[in-house]
């Protein structure tokens, strides 16, 4: 033995024997507890970077622990590997998809090798191919089968730069989109839909389950799910025609002095007024030019127009005036709602603008009723702190908030028992959109028959194979859409020609159950074999970055639920407990951004561990850098990591001398 | 020595589980390792426990190192199959502990007091006023404050005797200095 330290020599050596001897493979057979680590799989950019570095640290520290504590361990990896910068790829450089991704997968498992992470490599999934999306496209068949996989048309955000279609998730809270940073467009199109929406009580009331998981994460999903219990009112025109609303707060009802109806509400036209018509023609269309995101911003001056028609408060039968303005939005809740500007900040600014009464029916607590009441003139802003009920017939004196035998409950109480209304329950969750107009996806598999409708590709022919003879020129539709010879194909129930479903899955279709390939990641015949699954899952640390923190992590547990309701699967959620190291984020994340790793002009955020690099760190010090640094849920800045690099790659190498040095001195 | 050990076993598997503190896991190491440095008993079996603990220790965080030293100690298997070391909670038993000196908030020095006196790692802080019996003690568990003493109280939380409490009392009247302080407490506790 050298008695200097040598990491280029005794890496290498140990590497290759640790596979000799199989230290790595997951054991299924012997009797020890098991233990499932994952990593979040990586997506094959063409890069590692320090973010994946320390991600897969993390979670081979914990599974090299835990086998030395008696453990069997599955800690595998894989290739998150169907996405649209492969397709960019192509068109930007004429490089087939596959081929550009298999390379890249090639490159970043040969940098990934040398760093010694204990990952049992026989496991390895790769979402593109074949034997892959088989799998994510019979469960896909499973959805449909369930009734959870629906046809819709539907507006959806259209990336102008990628030609694509964005889930909700994709947009950030600028209207922009995630990838290409592009303003956003609204369109309509005729979609594929999973029915998360069937499972967010399940999903909400389920976090409870997951005491190993961060706070915030599971805040995240909370208001991302945004459950709201109210009521569902219905005004009536003066006309007669109803008007129902939905409310948070049933129980300010009394205090409704007008109604705002959104700009597109169908009931526009019936209710304005000869005089207000031209007004209300021009508010309209000036509103349709405007972004959603630019419409409904708090701190927008509030604009509107009178309809010149009224309509009865249900509960009182006062007339109140209907206008509309821009910040209701028709595609959320039923597009009216009822302002109640003593309670509310924003009718309460509304009613300030344009001169709208303002009745107050919640006063401060402890005070009397008549002596010294809050009275509208003398509010600044709307009263919105808890109080009890006033002006409000039957209800007055109720203490207000949404608690147990509060007024929110006894509101909707006296509404069903009057027939004025219904309690409800609303979720912000939307129904998840899978279909991308794309061609580097798994193809949905199902074929359009002019006969027999919508039929799923029967389970012998799948999977339905990717065409590899196309034609990438980035502009208008999907490449596959324009492959005659691909499409057309005879309905597998009735033989009448017909024709192939064009548009691909989302890509977090694949992520969301790639955690349940790995304990039978070879099988040829299912997608897994329940008792394997059922052996390793839950998955017991999973570790990865926060920004997953709705998407993946939301959508792996609905798979999970829907594959249980199926009886595939035993367990109600897949990750028991959850990691999410801080991020690795350039200076420059003020922008906002994400890194994302596939972007060329953000390749320069990113520290590419080139192998040289790995060769000269050396893993054992890279390693000691990536965690001893910092706490692992804090975020690390590059700019300020990257003047302090070489003093700490010093201060982890010269640790590491240490400790040799101290032995050799024995 | 082998209370270092087992400090740093308690303190790394702690570390890896509950709230994964990574880089205090890679601090205790290092303790460990300045330990074994500065051990003089170089050939007992309590510094050759010391050496395959650190090893098996540091095999998550730093693999090829531990498994390249863990053979050079002359094993065959690796060190990745050895099971995780065993907590003896009674290594960890403190035989001395050292207390804090401070006059009028300025750290003086530490004197080591009996272990078996204190109930836990504890600091007392003395702020001199003009004799001893007003010498008000500061004695804090971790960040806290448990409370302020006289001289009397103290010496009854240490469960000092009527003896060692009259010498103590006796050898602090007028005394101003640390070196004085110092002396009448190592010699109250020898």
């Amino acid at each position: 033995m050298e008695s200097r330290y040598n990491p280029a020599a005794i890496e290498e050596k140990w590497q290759q024997v640790w596979t000799e001897q199989g230290l790595d493979l997951a054991p299924e057979s012997i009797d020890k507890p098991k233990y499932y680590a994952l990593s979040m799989f990586p997506y094959p950019s063409g890069n590692l970077h320090m973010g994946h570095v320390r991600n897969y640290t993390i979670t081979d520290v914990i599974a090299r622990h835990k086998r030395m504590q008696g453990y069997r361990v599955l800690h595998p990896m894989g290739w998150d590997a169907f996405g649209l910068p492969a397709e960019n790829a192509a068109i930007e450089r004429g490089i087939p998809p596959a081929q550009w991704t298999h390379q890249n997968i090639e490159h970043m498992r040969s940098q990934l090798k040398p760093l010694g992470l204990s990952i049992d490599w026989s496991r390895e999934v790769v979402t593109c191919s074949p034997d892959y999306y088989h799998w994510t496209q019979w469960l896909f068949l499973q959805f449909l089968q369930a009734g959870l996989a629906y046809q819709k048309e539907a507006m959806v955000n259209w990336d102008p730069i990628d030609q694509t279609v964005l889930a909700n998730e994709q947009v950030d809270n600028q209207g922009k989109s995630w990838r290409s940073g592009a303003l956003v467009e609204r369109r309509l199109l005729r979609q594929w839909f999973l029915k998360i929406t069937d499972y967010a009580e399940q999903l909400l009331n389920d976090l409870d389950k997951l005491t190993g998981w961060p706070d915030r994460v599971k805040l995240m999903q909370e208001n991302w799910i945004g459950k709201s219990t109210g009521a569902q009112v219905i005004f009536k025109t003066m006309a007669g025609d109803h008007l129902p609303v939905f409310t948070t707060r049933p129980d300010t009802l009394w205090g409704a002095t007008f109604m705002v109806l959104s700009p597109e509400h169908p009931l526009v036209e019936k209710l304005t007024t000869p005089e207000q018509a031209e007004v209300i023609k021009a508010y309209q269309s000036a509103a349709a030019s405007q972004s959603e995101i630019d419409r409904t911003a708090e701190d927008k001056e509030k604009t509107g127009v009178w309809t010149g028609s009224y309509a009865v408060n249900p509960v009182n039968d006062e007339k109140i005036p209907v206008w509309i303005a821009d910040y209701v939005l028709m595609g959320y809740g039923t597009g009216a709602i009822m302002a109640v500007p003593a309670h509310d900040q924003r009718d309460f600014e509304f009613a300030k603008t344009f001169n709208l009464p303002i009745k107050v029916v919640v006063q401060p607590v402890g005070q009397s009723l008549d002596a010294a009441p809050l009275t509208a003139d003398a509010l600044t802003t709307a009263y919105v702190q808890e109080g009890v009920l006033v002006h409000s017939g039957a209800l007055d004196g109720v203490v207000a908030g949404k608690g147990a035998g509060q007024s929110v409950e006894a509101a909707v109480k006296w509404l069903e028992a009057n027939g004025k209304g219904t309690g409800t329950v609303t979720y912000r969750l939307r129904d998840w959109l899978i279909s991308r107009q794309r061609y580097w996806g798994s193809p949905i598999p199902v074929i359009h028959c002019p006969t027999c409708g919508t039929v799923p590709v029967p389970d012998a022919d799948l999977p339905v194979l990717l065409p590899e003879e196309v034609e990438f020129s980035g502009r208008g539709p999907s490449p596959l859409s324009k492959l005659e010879s691909w499409i057309n194909v005879p309905c597998p129930t009735c033989g009448t020609p017909a024709r192939r479903e064009t548009d691909t899955m989302d890509t977090f279709m694949c992520s969301s159950w790639y955690y349940l390939r790995y304990p039978d990641a070879g099988n040829p015949g299912q997608a897994f074999d329940p008792t394997k699954v059922n052996d390793w899952m839950p998955v017991d640390q999973y570790v990865g970055g926060i920004e997953h923190a709705i998407l993946h992590l939301l959508y792996s547990r609905f798979f999970t639920k829907v594959l249980r309701d199926r009886g595939l699967l035993k367990v109600d959620e897949p990750f028991s407990r959850l990691l999410t190291q801080g991020m690795v984020q350039a200076a420059t994340y003020k922008i906002r951004r994400r890194v994302s790793i596939s972007h060329l002009n953000t390749l320069m955020l990113l520290i590419p561990v080139i192998p040289t690099q790995v060769r000269n760190w050396k893993s054992s010090t890279k390693k000691c850098l990536s965690l001893s640094t910092m706490a692992l849920t804090r975020r690390m800045c590059w700019q300020s990591m990257g003047q302090i690099l070489r003093a700490c790659l010093f201060c982890s190498k010269h640790r590491l001398k240490k400790i040799w040095n101290g032995m050799m001195q024995m | 020595m082998r209370r270092s050990t087992h400090t740093a076993i308690q303190a790394v598997t702690e570390d890896l589980e509950g709230e994964y503190q990574f880089n205090t896991a890679v601090s205790e190491l290092m303790k460990l390792s300045n330990a074994l440095g500065d051990a003089t008993c170089k050939d007992s079996p309590v510094y050759r426990e010391g050496v395959e603990t650190l090893l098996k220790l540091l095999a998550p965080f730093a693999p090829h190192i531990a498994e390249e030293l863990w053979q050079s100690l002359g094993y065959v298997d690796s060190v990745h199959q050895q099971a995780w070391c065993v907590l003896d909670s009674s290594a960890l038993v403190v035989d001395e502990i050292p207390l804090v000196i401070q006059v009028m908030g300025k750290t003086r020095g530490t004197i080591l007091v009996p272990a078996q006196l204190r109930p836990c790692h504890a600091r007392a802080a003395c702020l001199a006023r003009r004799s001893w019996h007003n010498v008000i003690l500061r004695v804090r568990r971790s960040k806290s404050y448990c409370g302020h003493w006289k001289i009397g109280e103290f010496c009854d939380w240490l469960r000092l005797d009527e003896t060692a409490k009259n010498r103590l009392s006796a050898h602090g009247t007028g005394i101003n200095s640390i070196n004085g302080l110092h002396s009448s407490f190592t010699d109250c506790f020898s």
